[in-house]
């Protein structure tokens, strides 16, 4: 008797709720069958193997790191300033920095184009006293997917900072650690998870990147023609490498989520 | 003096203005009601918030003088403090807890640990090096953070409410071993507390709080004797007995017996009521109060809606009523009636 009623504890969904849930599912499924089902798998092999493709994935793969290390060295430092410091206009400055996170991301990359590009703001100077040009670089790809991306480590982290207790920091600082080294030892273990959860947010955000890229680095095989652009591109020329290419990118994107979501992502069993 | 400090902050509704010194070796409880600002004094002093006036000096050394642009910051000050609720660091086990200031002194690791080891055993903490934080029980918890505090040798120690988070039954214990490990300290400690029980068994001498401002000064005795307000009254009012502990009873001199909840201290003792802990019935009660006594009431005194009622019997104490139980009671000089005590309501420390 008791050993039934513990099991009940799970109560099943009523229907109406059961029956939703299954669309939403299908509605994620679908488009990746779809994708499958068009796949040349006898060719899969010959067809990822070629240069090209091979090309743009090394660039996918090298420039989203990058990305998520500059997302990581410039966004640690802004979130812990965003939750921890009290300064006017924070809430303003707050918005700024996750901006390019609701806008489109085309927009971004024309913004980025006006202010870095050669004739842009700090562009102009940039050529003249540097003689550095960024667009249609692989600098420009890795500055693109930066400004897409970061907003995702900085919304994470702030959150992660904010929610661990300041009375720890304080306790570092009686036992004479400097502001750095109570930051090292006692804030960055204390929010550990959200780290990792925000870089692979922003990782993810910078592999799938697009709109900003195409505007601000253009399309160069080879120095900034990531999988993305090249699945753009390709389509109309040769379908078949296309849905290859974006299978690839499926199973990288999804090999990541899997790997990490039980541990790092709050997912997995609860344990209460 | 190692603590000469006169702090003036105004945070909220609350508005600081105290004056406070304490000499070498010194033990200084500041005893007041909640919110009377004792923990913001701590803070100042530890220099996790500055003073508006006024200035502060630890043996010798101005930290804060805003008039004189000094703040010496708080990894500065060498100042140990036991937080109310210890704030150990959750993602390190115990060891590196209390090797955590030596640590950031630059001492090495090996011999950080060492030393660490070294006052774990002090506290009484054994075989736990690994344990993390969320697995130790309070009394545990109590003792690392004390150690972890006394670690980096501080030259002023500092506990706010440092029995606070224990529950009646091992804070007997954990008060008896902060005794000695206070009497043991070489330098100056600071303690806040609202339970007059704690300040008169671990200070030399208390400072009375109210609303942000000193109230009275002096050894426990003292300002029991001559309270100035009525918060200092009411602690006055506490009922002292001296005896001695055995096997978990209270012997008070004079030959009366205590069910106290403290098992395991053995020796001449003090046991401390609060009158309001003093519950009065016409017939013998029975359930939980184990300890129940015939007694006579010698002197009544109203005080609004409290009535004190001093008692004569084998025990002499005084109970703290509301109007209408004495009313209910029939209290008047001369009646005779029972008194019962709980044994968690009785805080035992060894003398």
């Amino acid at each position: 008797m008791l050993s039934r009623t513990t099991r009940r504890t799970e109560r099943p969904l009523p229907w109406p709720a059961f029956a939703l849930a299954m669309i939403a599912i299908a509605f994620f499924a679908l488009p990746l069958v779809g994708l499958m089902s068009r796949a040349p798998w006898s060719d899969a092999l010959s067809i990822l193997g070629r240069a090209s493709v091979l090309e743009a994935l090394r660039l996918s793969v090298v420039c989203s790191l990058l990305a998520t290390a500059l997302s990581v060295l410039l966004g640690l430092p802004l979130a812990w300033l965003l939750a921890r410091r009290r300064f006017v206009g924070r809430s303003l400055v707050r918005a700024l920095c996750t901006l390019s996170m609701v806008l489109p991301p085309v927009v971004g990359g024309v913004a980025l184009l006006f202010a870095l590009g050669r004739r842009g703001l700090v562009g102009q100077w940039l050529d003249r006293w540097f003689d550095l040009r960024l667009p249609f670089t692989s600098t420009a790809v890795v500055i693109a997917q930066t400004f897409v991306a970061m907003p995702f480590f900085i919304v994470t982290v702030e959150a992660a900072i904010r929610q661990a207790d300041p009375g720890h920091d304080d306790a570092a600082r009686t036992l004479g650690a400097s502001s750095w080294y109570s930051f090292r030892r006692v804030t960055l273990p204390a929010i550990r998870s959200a780290l990792v959860a925000g870089a692979v947010l922003s990782w993810a955000r910078a592999f799938g990147e697009f709109g900003a890229t195409i505007m601000f680095a253009g399309s160069f095989p080879g120095r900034t023609q990531t999988l993305p652009l090249s699945v753009y591109l390709t389509l109309d020329t040769d379908q078949q490498e296309a849905i290859m290419i974006a299978l690839l990118m499926v199973a990288v994107s999804f090999a990541v989520l899997v790997a990490l979501r039980d541990r790092w992502l709050g997912g997995g069993e609860q344990t209460t | 003096m190692t603590l000469r400090a006169h702090i003036v902050v105004v945070r909220g509704s609350l508005s600081l203005d105290v004056w406070l010194n304490a000499a070498a070796g010194e033990v200084v409880a500041l005893l007041g009601p909640n919110g009377a600002g004792k923990t913001t004094i701590l803070r100042c002093l530890a220099g996790l918030l500055a003073i508006d006036r006024g200035s502060i000096e630890i043996l010798g050394e101005v930290v804060d003088d805003p008039s004189a642009g000094v703040f010496v910051p708080t990894e500065r000050r060498a100042c140990g403090v036991m937080f109310q609720q210890y704030l150990l660091f959750p993602q390190m086990n115990v060891l590196e807890n209390v090797a955590f200031g030596m640590r950031a002194h630059g001492v090495e690791r090996s011999s950080a640990h060492a030393q660490a080891r070294h006052w774990l055993g002090r506290v009484g903490i054994d075989g736990l090096d690994r344990s993390r934080p969320e697995q130790l029980s309070g009394g545990q918890a109590q003792r690392v953070a004390l150690a972890r505090a006394l670690a980096s040798e501080p030259r002023l120690l500092l506990l706010d409410e440092p029995l606070a988070a224990l529950d009646a039954t091992s804070k007997v214990d954990v008060r008896r071993e902060l005794r000695r490990h206070l009497t043991e300290f070489k330098g100056t400690a600071v303690l806040v507390t609202h339970d007059p029980v704690d300040a008169y068994t671990l200070a030399d001498r208390v400072v009375i709080v109210e609303q942000g401002h000193v109230v009275q000064d002096g050894t426990f005795v003292d300002i029991a004797a001559h309270p100035r307000s009525a918060y200092v009254a009411d602690l006055a009012g506490v009922n002292l007995l001296t005896g001695s502990m055995m096997g978990g009873v209270f012997a008070v001199d004079g030959g009366a017996m205590l069910v106290v909840a403290a098992d395991d201290v053995d020796g001449a003792a003090i046991a401390v009521i609060r009158p309001q802990a003093v519950s009065l019935h016409v017939t013998r009660p029975d359930g939980s109060p184990r300890n129940t006594w015939r007694a006579a009431v010698i002197d009544v005194d109203h005080r609004g809606e409290r009535v004190r009622v001093r008692l004569q019997g084998p025990i002499q104490l005084t109970a703290e009523i509301t109007a209408a139980a004495a009313q209910a009671l029939g209290i008047k000089v001369g009646l005779e009636l029972w008194a019962a005590v709980k044994a968690t309501e009785i805080a035992v420390t060894l003398n």
